[in-house]
């Protein structure tokens, strides 16, 4: 927590989510290099992992710091059908709508990661209204195997939020985990049919989106009651590799009112906001999203130009880092191209003097990054990691 | 029907009006305009405003998503009335997604363009396998292949489709152009396609000159 209140700690902390792709092959190449020896089989869930040897668990592993743990949050409690054929799994979802993922496996020699939103319960922006939220804080959410189709864990049933807590708590800084109003409305209605609607009928969807936070802030309240944990990641969004997905004028709009309310709610818990924002977010929008409130920013998408220098240089003192690792060009380079991860990485930890920086990959570490990388990458933070920092020949002044 | 507003028509397509570009079109339609001087003087301009003003951050996906719309409406009406070779006046394009990437609204809007651009286009959706871009690479016989892609996991979906190509022979009459978040010139040259495009519009002007069209 030093490091949210922009304080220097011993270490550069480190959180992690690792796609499950991620993890099959890291626990593959582990064994193949004989730096561990076990007959078990990673079950990959869509994100996430199922593993029940630590040995091979990249989590404690590589001794991170920080642990995500997420209840089901979706706006109805439903119990998902999931039907598989040899191609795809289709699924519906608590969000109302049905998703398609191709089925996928490292060795076909390409990777799915990601489900096609096929069908959605609000049809047209009048159905908006007539959408009925179930309880945000339904025990069942937080006590029963979590089986949550788009909240990160895919169609396999997962332990209880709960059992996941109890599991973690005492060895890591919990952060929970709720969507804004626009993550919520396009996993409701789609992101073609939000944006024409947000363009069309921008009464309808406001109306909406007051509802989804007063969902999302018993979600909240839920989790920090029965986890204790400090800190919250908000899924938001916000903009894709060029650019905002919408107007600064339409987001101030429709989505800067909510989530100013939701982080208000989430500081009233006594706990800090870390805003997730994909793609490329200019420093007018980033100025937004500190006026709304927010103490934290993840992930800083560097193929999207995200440069957590920059930010550091120009809202280090009000603003909290969370990631900047390059997934794509960095860690994604070819196997044992060092040199590039090297410079990425040691140059971006510049940002984190002074304290004010998690160290994260610039979202998911997906299948496609060679485990030897992400290894290199994490011998880099054991050597470099520690304060005060002295990153060789990528040390420079901020 | 020398005097009918296609300034107007366009304003309407720029800013997104379904009812009133419908109302336009129907209109034009029974003043005996050609379909194809409806789609050159009236959508195109519009949806060209669009695609400019949205390269150069003037105007955003939701703005895009409600002129394609206003336009897909009005070409509704129009497309049965238009000869065979009206509607393919520059060529025929395949678009898709690549394999085990479900991104599409970038590839969306890129397909919608081209077609008021007086393209042919056979849209094939996202995720779509090698196997499914030849079968119809085969069937249509196209001058362009499209190909999006937006995860790092997916891009190499583009090498793999484009050596099969030349494997099946397919090769030498398709021009290849590339698209999305995870790609970029330097990688189009590297898997051997012909083209790249950052955006929309580019896209259009691309693929035009990919097949030897002006204008």
């Amino acid at each position: 927590m030093q490091a949210m209140h922009h304080e220097e700690p011993d270490r550069i902390p480190a959180i992690e989510w690792f796609a499950g792709e991620f993890t099959t092959r890291w626990v593959e190449w582990r064994k193949t290099v004989g730096k561990v020896k076990s007959d078990e089989q990673v079950l990959t869930a869509s994100w996430a992992a199922v593993i029940k040897n630590e040995e091979l668990d990249p989590t404690r592993y590589y001794d991170m710091d920080l642990a995500l743990a997420v209840p089901n949050s979706d706006p109805k409690f439903i119990t998902p059908e999931v039907t598989s054929t040899e191609a795809y799994t289709i699924a519906t979802s608590g969000f109302g709508c049905t998703i398609k993922k191709r089925n996928s496996r490292l060795e076909d020699g390409y990777m799915a990661p990601m489900a096609e939103y096929i069908d959605f319960s609000i049809k047209s922006p009048d159905d908006y209204a007539k959408f009925q939220f179930d309880d945000p804080k339904d025990p069942r959410r937080f006590f029963d195997p979590r089986q949550d189709i788009l909240s990160g864990d895919g169609f396999t049933v997962l332990p209880s939020y709960m059992e996941g807590i109890n599991s973690i708590k005492n060895d890591y800084c919990l952060i929970g985990g709720i969507y804004e109003a626009w993550e919520g409305l396009w996993r409701m209605r789609g992101i073609s049919n939000a944006m024409m609607d947000m363009a069309r009928e921008p009464e309808k969807v406001k109306a909406f989106c007051d509802r989804l936070i007063d969902f999302a802030i018993g979600s909240m309240q839920e989790q920090v009651r029965l986890s204790q944990c400090p800190l919250m990641y908000i899924w938001g969004d916000l903009g894709y590799k060029t650019g905002l997905m919408f107007s600064p004028r339409m987001w101030r709009d429709i989505f800067f009112p909510p989530l100013k309310r939701l982080v208000e709610a989430i500081h009233k818990e006594g706990v800090l906001a870390i805003y997730h924002s994909c793609g490329h977010n200019p420093d007018s929008t980033i100025e937004g999203l500190i006026e709304a409130g927010i103490d934290g920013l993840n992930p800083l998408e560097v193929k999207a130009g995200m440069d957590a220098l920059h930010i550091k240089r120009n809202y280090g003192d009000k603003l909290v880092i969370v990631g900047g690792i390059d997934n794509a060009h960095a860690l994604g380079a070819p196997a044992g191209d060092f040199v590039t991860i090297r410079k990425q990485i040691l140059t971006m930890m510049n940002a984190a003097k002074g304290g004010g920086l998690i160290l994260q990959t610039d979202h998911t570490v997906p299948g496609s990054v060679p485990p030897e990388n992400y290894d290199y990458y994490q011998q880099l933070r054991r050597e470099f990691g520690n304060y005060p920092l002295h990153l060789a020949e990528y040390d420079q002044a901020l | 029907m020398t005097d009918f507003n296609f300034a107007k028509m366009a304003e309407n397509v720029f800013l997104g009006n379904r009812t009133e570009t419908v109302e336009m079109t129907e209109t034009a339609l029974r003043a005996g305009i050609k379909p194809t001087t409806i789609i050159e003087n009236g959508l195109i301009p519009g949806m060209q405003r669009l695609g400019e003003e949205f390269s150069k951050g003037d105007v955003f996906l939701p703005e895009m998503l409600i002129g394609a719309d206003a336009m897909k409406a009005s070409l509704a009406l129009i497309k049965p009335l238009l000869k065979k070779d009206e509607t393919k006046r520059h060529g025929t394009i395949v678009l898709g997604t690549v394999l085990g990437d479900v991104h599409d609204i970038g590839k969306n809007i890129v397909s919608w363009m081209l077609e008021g651009a007086g393209f042919n286009v056979v849209d094939l959706g996202v995720d779509v396998p090698p196997q499914q871009f030849i079968d119809i690479i085969k069937k249509e016989n196209p001058q362009i292949l499209g190909l999006s892609a937006l995860l790092t996991t997916s891009t190499h979906q583009i090498g793999v489709l484009i050596e099969e190509l030349k494997k099946q022979g397919l090769r030498d009459n398709l021009k290849v152009m590339i698209g999305g978040a995870s790609v970029d010139a330097t990688y189009a040259a590297r898997v051997g396609a012909d083209g790249y495009a950052i955006d929309a519009v580019s896209a259009v002007a691309k693929a035009k000159e990919l097949v030897g069209t002006k204008g």
